[in-house]
């Protein structure tokens, strides 16, 4: 059993792109968990998408031996936590089990939006903060003003700030020693009853869920009955083991220590991230704080572009869910799309990333219609309904008010894209809650957003905006009142419920025309007329008309044009095939996410 | 071939041009060193396929390009005697040679009749200047009215072929161009739509300078007109794409449209023979190769089945002003299964695309505008 006076359970945060996984890779290197050799990069990202997006999604942890210059072994638990907006929910679980965190800030950047939000997560968990100011050895590198701004900005002391380049290796042994000399080690009751935090869990096809746990007190080891004390499920303990990074076998895992346990456990849902693990004949007499459930903020509906998919599809989606514990479905069926499901995604990148994952492992093709977010509908009868399709919101007649989630977030940027960033915000309903100057010439920007505004487009606007230099960040700060309507497009007088949205009222009509004028370019000519309309209930507030064709291409059909003539026509039959009909109309895929496209 | 069987066809391919026009995508070359060679080689396949092709008889023969007028005429004259030697052809036979008008002359014209020639499928396009050399055709107005007088004072049976949306047209210099071919004492006419997809530089000129070209809906309602006016002439719609005097329809490219068998011979060409199509390699020197080793120079070669030649059947058929039998569409539209493909058809009948004379369906002349979306359903 280690002497938890020698472990050191820390997490690595920081910006997207600010080197934290080739920072984790180095310290995995220089703690000989993987050779030089076989250390290909981003060795903590084991699911193949992050490597190639270059992102973190599910955290995992890692158990490193290190020999510090005071002579003696220390064992390092590094918690890889996830970069993006979207999975903040999983950086505060992973921080929840550390005593330390180290904050990179990329010394050509500086902070960005999601290193502060990182940073109050990590001062949130009281953990040590060890800042880390990287990729020193570039050309552009102004560690200096990196450092002012980690003061002044986040707020903490930086005057020692490790200064290091994860990709030339350099600073690497400092930061090891800073790691054991600053962060505190684990305290806990080895004799107390078990009290152990569960802050990750992920399904392995061949042994069921395989759960990450932090001990607090006491231990853990195979054949130890345990409840978990959220949801008062019991299971008894197979093994136990670590993660260097391959599995390993321990005898158990003690107060301190971070490691996983089986337990023939085969449905996900049985954990609940954040839940306390405890005895079941000697239960801890209290439990931890647990966190907030992960909420889907986005939602969307997926439809296999081939009917016959739809078995496959939700066959998919339940596996992915073994993994994925914040991504919901539901059936849904729709007029224009058929059957498919109305899905809950954290933000839009967990939204994609669910799609390609879809499409990419289990080989199935699918239409998204576009992303929205889940509304709360008081009702005249004084019923409160939660409404992510606004196809199920009730007759306007029935509604006494809306409201819509509200976010908060922040804003970096250099000034000379702030005109352009002030006006984007304003345009999306921000109210702006302060404007600060970091620098000379950086600012901060606090807003609040209804979250249907920035869901959409607005991450990409944002970076065009700035060139890719603003970084943002966000959090749900609750819901609000909002006047809103049901907006519907309807294709020769018939609803397309696929195309369907809530809009903010001011902003229905110009949306309508814009979105009736897209789809006009979208739709391509048929053999007859095809009018478009914008319409919120019985008002049409656009129209548009999509003339019929008259005429194709007549061309010599010979000996030798039969073959080719056929081609042809296959590759308009094929064409032909991937629209989806609504009444007579064939609407191309690319439609049902034409809202992304209008302005 | 069986006895009783319908006389089947011979084209034959030379490749030969002296420049490339804008808008053709056919395997042509502008270097002429390799004609006495390619000329051995059909000489060559012929014989291979005379084998194959004993006891069939032929009522039609096709030279096609390229511009088979830029071939001598002794050379025209010595093929033409080889394959009539070879295959067995009917007398009367119907022997078409394409020509580009400003090869054509009085004396050509007399030669190529002495070679056995008794039609020719003339590539007038247009008769106005500013249109040809749009799409840098070597010809211009006054030598295809040259040519056509030569051609018809020689006796042969002519075919003018005229192009609907060509940069530079106008509605009324198409309406003057078809007007003047109908009048000149022709045949046959051939009209195509120009495919301004299938060539890259028209393609981004329309794009770029889309005044320059009529829009589509007034090439439909010109097209429409054309009609009209080719009627007025006797000239009537027989097939989406051609008209004729009574007795004039073009016996060799009928055959394709109703499926009576045709040999091909010659880089690039195609066959339907035996039930099964097939295709020559499109490189010369591959063919000429092949040739020279006495092997034929096949690409493609593919038996048709039953349900491919049902299908065949309804989208070549459909081309034909006298359609296809109702029983063959509808036959095929049940044993596809489609219940979309099934109401579209009732849809397509009930717009008047297409339309019914009894057991038979065919489609309207606007039908035939926008044919390809509905043929397209049937294969």
């Amino acid at each position: 059993m280690p002497d938890p006076g020698r472990i050191r359970n820390f997490s690595i945060v920081a910006h997207i792109d600010h080197g934290k996984t080739t920072l984790s890779d180095r310290i995995l290197q220089r703690c000989g968990a993987v050779s030089a050799r076989e250390m290909h990069e981003q060795m903590l990202d084991d699911m193949e998408l992050e490597q190639e997006r270059g992102i973190t999604i599910k955290a995992r942890s890692v158990t490193l031996r290190y020999v510090a210059k005071d002579g003696l072994e220390y064992t390092l638990n590094l918690i890889d936590t996830p970069g993006h907006v979207d999975f903040s929910y999983e950086v505060s679980r992973s921080l929840a089990a550390c005593e330390g965190a180290v904050l990179v800030v990329d010394a050509t950047q500086g902070v960005e939006a999601q290193t502060l939000a990182n940073a109050y997560l990590a001062i949130h968990n009281n953990l040590v903060i060890v800042p880390v100011i990287n990729k020193i050895d570039l050309p552009s590198a102004e560690p200096e003003r990196a450092r002012e701004q980690i003061e002044q900005v986040v707020g903490i002391p930086a005057d020692d700030a490790i200064l290091t380049s994860a990709k030339q290796g350099i600073g690497i042994e400092e930061l090891l020693e800073r790691i054991v000399r600053d962060v505190p080690p684990p305290r806990g009751n080895p004799d107390a009853p078990l009290k152990a935090l569960l802050f990750d869990s992920w399904y392995d096809p061949y042994r069921g869920v395989t759960s990450l746990v932090r001990i607090i007190d006491g231990k853990l080891e195979p054949r130890t009955k345990i409840r978990a004390i959220g949801t008062g499920l019991e299971a008894e303990v197979e093994e136990v083991g670590v993660f260097r990074p391959e599995r390993e076998t321990v005898p158990r895992l003690s107060v301190g220590e971070v490691g996983s346990f089986w337990a023939n456990i085969k449905d996900l849902h049985w954990t609940r991230i954040g839940d306390t693990i405890t005895e079941v004949n000697r239960p801890t007499a209290g439990a931890l704080e647990g966190f907030a459930e992960a909420k889907p903020m986005v939602f969307a509906g997926l439809f296999p572009t081939d009917a016959d998919d739809y078995g496959n599809l939700r066959e998919a989606m339940d596996k992915l869910r073994l993994n994925d514990a914040s991504f919901t479905f539901e059936p849904e069926n729709s007029t224009a799309l058929g059957f498919g499901f109305r899905c809950g995604f954290l933000g839009l990148l967990h939204m994609e990333i669910v799609q390609e994952r879809l499409e990419r492992e289990f080989d199935l093709d699918l239409i998204t219609t576009a992303p929205g977010v889940s509304y709360r509908v008081i009702t005249t009868g004084g019923e409160i309904l939660e409404v992510a399709n606004p196809n199920h919101l009730p007759p306007p007649n029935h509604i006494e008010k809306m409201e819509e989630p509200y976010i908060s977030s922040t804003i970096i940027t250099r000034d000379d894209f702030l005109g352009g960033l002030l006006k984007l915000s304003e345009d999306r309903r921000g109210v702006q809650k302060s404007l600060e100057y970091l620098s000379s010439n950086r600012v901060v920007l606090t807003y609040e957003f209804p979250l249907n505004e920035v869901v959409l487009d607005f991450y990409d606007k944002l970076k065009s905006i700035s060139k890719g230099y603003a970084s943002f960040d966000y959090e749900f700060i609750g819901y609000r009142e909002g006047d809103l309507v049901k907006l519907d497009i309807l294709v020769n007088g018939e609803p397309v419920d696929a195309l369907s949205l809530i809009v903010h009222r001011e902003e229905s009509a110009p949306k309508g025309r814009l979105l009736a004028a897209k789809m006009k370019e979208i739709i391509p000519r048929q053999m007859f007329e095809v009018i478009i309309q914008a319409a919120i209930g019985s008002k049409i507030i656009a129209r548009e008309t999509v003339s019929a064709i008259r005429k194709n291409v007549i061309a010599k059909c010979y000996g030798g044009d039969i073959t080719r003539k056929r081609k042809l026509l296959e590759k308009q039959k094929e064409g032909k095939k991937r629209m989806k009909r609504v009444g007579r109309v064939d609407i191309p895929q690319e439609a049902f996410l034409a809202v992304l496209k209008v302005e | 071939m069986n006895e009783g069987a319908a006389p089947a066809g011979i084209y034959v391919h030379l490749p030969y041009c002296r420049s490339r026009c804008g808008y053709c995508s056919f395997v042509v070359t502008t270097d002429p060193s390799s004609r006495t060679a390619y000329l051995q080689a059909l000489d060559t396949e012929a014989a291979l396929e005379a084998e194959e092709a004993s006891g069939a008889t032929f009522d039609s023969l096709y030279f096609g390009g390229g511009t088979p007028s830029l071939i001598p005429p002794a050379d025209l004259a010595r093929l033409s005697n080889r394959l009539r030697a070879l295959f067995d052809f009917e007398s009367g036979s119907e022997i078409t040679m394409e020509a580009n008008p400003d090869d054509v002359s009085g004396d050509l014209a007399r030669l190529w009749s002495e070679a056995g020639i008794n039609r020719v499928s003339l590539g007038v396009q247009s008769f106005a200047d500013r249109e040809l050399s749009a799409v840098g055709r070597r010809h211009d107005a006054a030598s295809a009215r040259r040519a056509l007088s030569a051609l018809l004072d020689a006796g042969l049976s002519v075919s003018g072929d005229l192009i609907l949306g060509l940069p530079e047209q106008t509605e009324e210099s198409f309406r003057a161009s078809a007007r003047e071919l109908a009048a000149s004492g022709v045949g046959h006419v051939s009209v195509y739509l120009l495919e301004t997809e299938k060539s890259k530089i028209i393609e981004e000129d329309r794009a770029l300078r889309p005044e320059r070209y009529l829009s589509d809906d007034a090439q439909a309602d010109l097209w429409l007109e054309l009609g009209e006016i080719l009627a007025r002439a006797g000239l009537h719609h027989y097939e989406i794409s051609n008209w004729a005097r009574s007795g004039a329809r073009a016996r060799h490219n009928e055959k394709y449209w109703r499926r009576v068998p045709t040999l091909g011979l010659g880089v690039s060409a195609h066959e339907l023979w035996s039930g099964r199509r097939r295709a020559n390699v499109s490189g010369l020197p591959a063919y000429l190769d092949a040739l020279a080793a006495g092997r034929r120079p096949t690409a493609l070669d593919r038996p048709i089945d039953a349900a491919e030649e049902a299908r065949e059947r309804i989208v070549l058929g459909l081309r034909l002003t006298d359609g296809v039998p109702e029983a063959e569409i509808e036959d095929w539209i049940s044993a596809e299964g489609d219940s979309r493909l099934a109401a579209d058809y009732a849809g397509w009948r009930e717009a008047g695309w297409l339309l019914s004379s009894p057991g038979r369906v065919r489609f309207s002349e606007r039908g035939f505008l926008v044919s390809n979306e509905i043929l397209c359903r049937f294969v």
